[in-house]
């Protein structure tokens, strides 16, 4: 396919780009501050930071406040300006068994160690629009949060929750993992382009950066019988998760680390159909797993069914390891999409000169 | 790093002293730092910038290593009186990455201001741990107890 450059449009370009800001702010009665975005859309923002593959709160703000709220444009200007920056750093894994949860549940087992915490959730409320949010005031923010501080005694340390695919495992319900994997330097699919069939590291990263919507709706495909994977959630987990890196000035012998912050995660394991193991012993459950930035637990969950998926053979699409990982990046979904608007005349012409000279062929017969 | 006494809570090492700074009242950074830098010479080497850390997780199926995404973080390294310090933070902190540096290059130079601090942080680390329970009961207040049907007919 060859491209044409076009040129000149600068300055209707630079009117669009008023235009927008001026359909942004035409009706405002006051500025939308970026701290309100960044607490008061918290999905939203843990949503962009997923599909942007980059957690900064505040920048996911700014970037909706920017695109208006489009997610892919928000998703789009965190990409590019995280490929602005020097990355010298990688922190120790980040370990959501020992995350501080903050809700935690169960499909497949009613009695779990630690017990299932609802956390916040829309799952169990009526769908029913609030007009009351219509009136809300400073005033009421402020007695709800203070009566809300207030309920409740502060009960012991914070636990740490085993996780229930560990307690499967020693059940010998799971097959058991060969520790020593976790020497093996993982794939960066920022770093380098992926080719097929894809190692497991590139495979989960690209999941992990996936767009939702995407990923809902092949994973859902699965689940419709477009595939083998209809799992059990054992565990959904969403909490905050520490992050440590080396310090970077430690003169060798032993590992120094310092820890720079949390960051909130979605974790999912979801349980598959049994099977007898490669060895020909007892038969036991397989595992999909789904983690992704924040709180985004449908996608968390889509993960581990596609992950899951994946590992299976079929003709199915959600079984195509190409077709699910190249098809749900954001970015270059909607970036392709997207320069479909752009000038196409010289192709299109050709196109044009093509059907003109075939009609003209069949006039003459 | 300082004061490893016969309490082990007086064990203070660069991961706990950055913890309880970065998750602790910002105040404490800000007083120390400004006091170290007011009586001693202090060089920036790498001003506060952001950059990227690369997440990493291991998957629970087959205990792999995998990046989950980036985050962006604000570092910054200085010498104070000629000693190498290093502060990094999340988020967009230029100042509180210049305080971190600058704390622990003061550690890492065993001035003696710092022999002055262990107190205060520990006080801190029980704030933390107070507050972080506050939010581990408000999210207790929401566990919950399923039970099937028959379960629920057996009771009535």
């Amino acid at each position: 396919m060859g491209y044409v450059m076009v040129t000149g449009g600068q300055e209707a370009i630079a009117a669009a780009n008023k235009l927008s800001k001026y359909y942004r702010v035409k009706d405002a009665a006051e500025p939308l501050p970026v701290k309100e975005i960044e607490h008061q859309l918290r999905l939203l923002i843990d949503r962009v930071m997923g599909e942007g593959g980059l957690y900064a709160p505040e920048y996911a703000a700014i970037a909706l406040k920017q695109a208006e709220g489009d997610t892919a444009e928000a998703a789009f200007l965190l990409r590019a300006y995280r490929s602005t920056l020097e990355r010298d750093h990688y922190s120790l894994t980040v370990e959501p068994a020992r995350m501080r949860v903050i809700r935690r549940l169960s499909s497949a087992f009613r009695d779990i160690p630690g017990g299932q915490m609802l956390g916040p959730t829309y799952d169990y409320t009526h769908r029913l629009l609030d007009f009351s949010l219509r009136q809300e005031g400073e005033e009421e923010l402020r007695a709800f949060l203070q009566q809300w501080h207030l309920d409740g005694e502060v009960t012991g340390p914070v636990p740490t929750l085993a996780k229930v695919s560990e307690l499967l495992r020693q059940q010998g319900l799971l097959r058991q993992c060969p520790a020593a994997a976790d020497d093996r330097v993982p794939f960066d699919i920022t770093m380098a382009s992926v080719t097929f069939p894809a190692p497991r590291s590139a495979r989960l990263q690209a999941l992990a950066r996936g767009e939702t919507g995407a990923m809902v709706a092949l994973a859902y495909s699965s689940l419709r019988g477009y595939g083998t994977v209809h799992p059990t959630i054992g565990e959904l987990r969403v909490g905050y998760a520490a992050v440590d890196i080396p310090y970077p000035y430690a003169d060798g012998g032993e590992e120094i680390l310092i820890y720079i912050g949390e960051i909130m995660l979605t974790e999912v394991e979801c349980i598959n159909s049994f099977a007898g193991n490669e060895d020909g012993g007892a038969a036991q459950f397989s595992l999909g797993y789904g983690l992704c930035f924040g709180q985004n637990e449908p996608k968390a969950i889509a993960m581990a069914i596609l992950e899951s998926s994946l590992q299976t053979k079929g003709p199915a699409p959600v079984q195509d390891e190409e077709f699910v990982l190249m098809h749900i990046d954001c970015v270059e979904a909607h970036g392709f999409i997207s320069h479909l608007k752009l000038p196409h005349y010289v192709t299109f012409q050709s196109s044009l000169a093509r059907i003109r000279q075939a009609q003209q062929q069949a006039a003459s017969k | 790093m300082f004061l490893p006494g016969k309490d082990d809570r007086a064990v203070m090492d660069k991961h706990r002293l950055s913890r309880l700074l970065v998750e602790g009242d910002r105040s404490i950074a800000a007083a120390w730092a400004d006091a170290i830098a007011s009586c001693h010479d202090v060089a920036v080497e790498r001003p506060p910038h952001k950059s990227l850390v690369m997440a990493r997780a291991r998957d629970s199926v087959r205990q792999q290593p995998f990046y989950v995404g980036e985050i962006l973080v604000t570092e910054c390294t200085v010498k104070v009186d000629g000693v190498i310090g290093f502060g990094m933070i999340m988020g967009d902190e230029p100042d509180m990455a210049w305080r971190l540096a600058v704390i622990d290059a003061a550690c890492n130079a065993h001035l003696p201001e710092v022999e002055e601090w262990l107190p205060r942080l520990l006080a801190e680390e029980r704030v933390i741990a107070a507050r972080q329970q506050g939010e581990y009961t408000k999210a207790a207040r929401t566990r919950v107890n399923f039970e099937t049907v028959e379960d629920y007919i057996g009771k009535v």
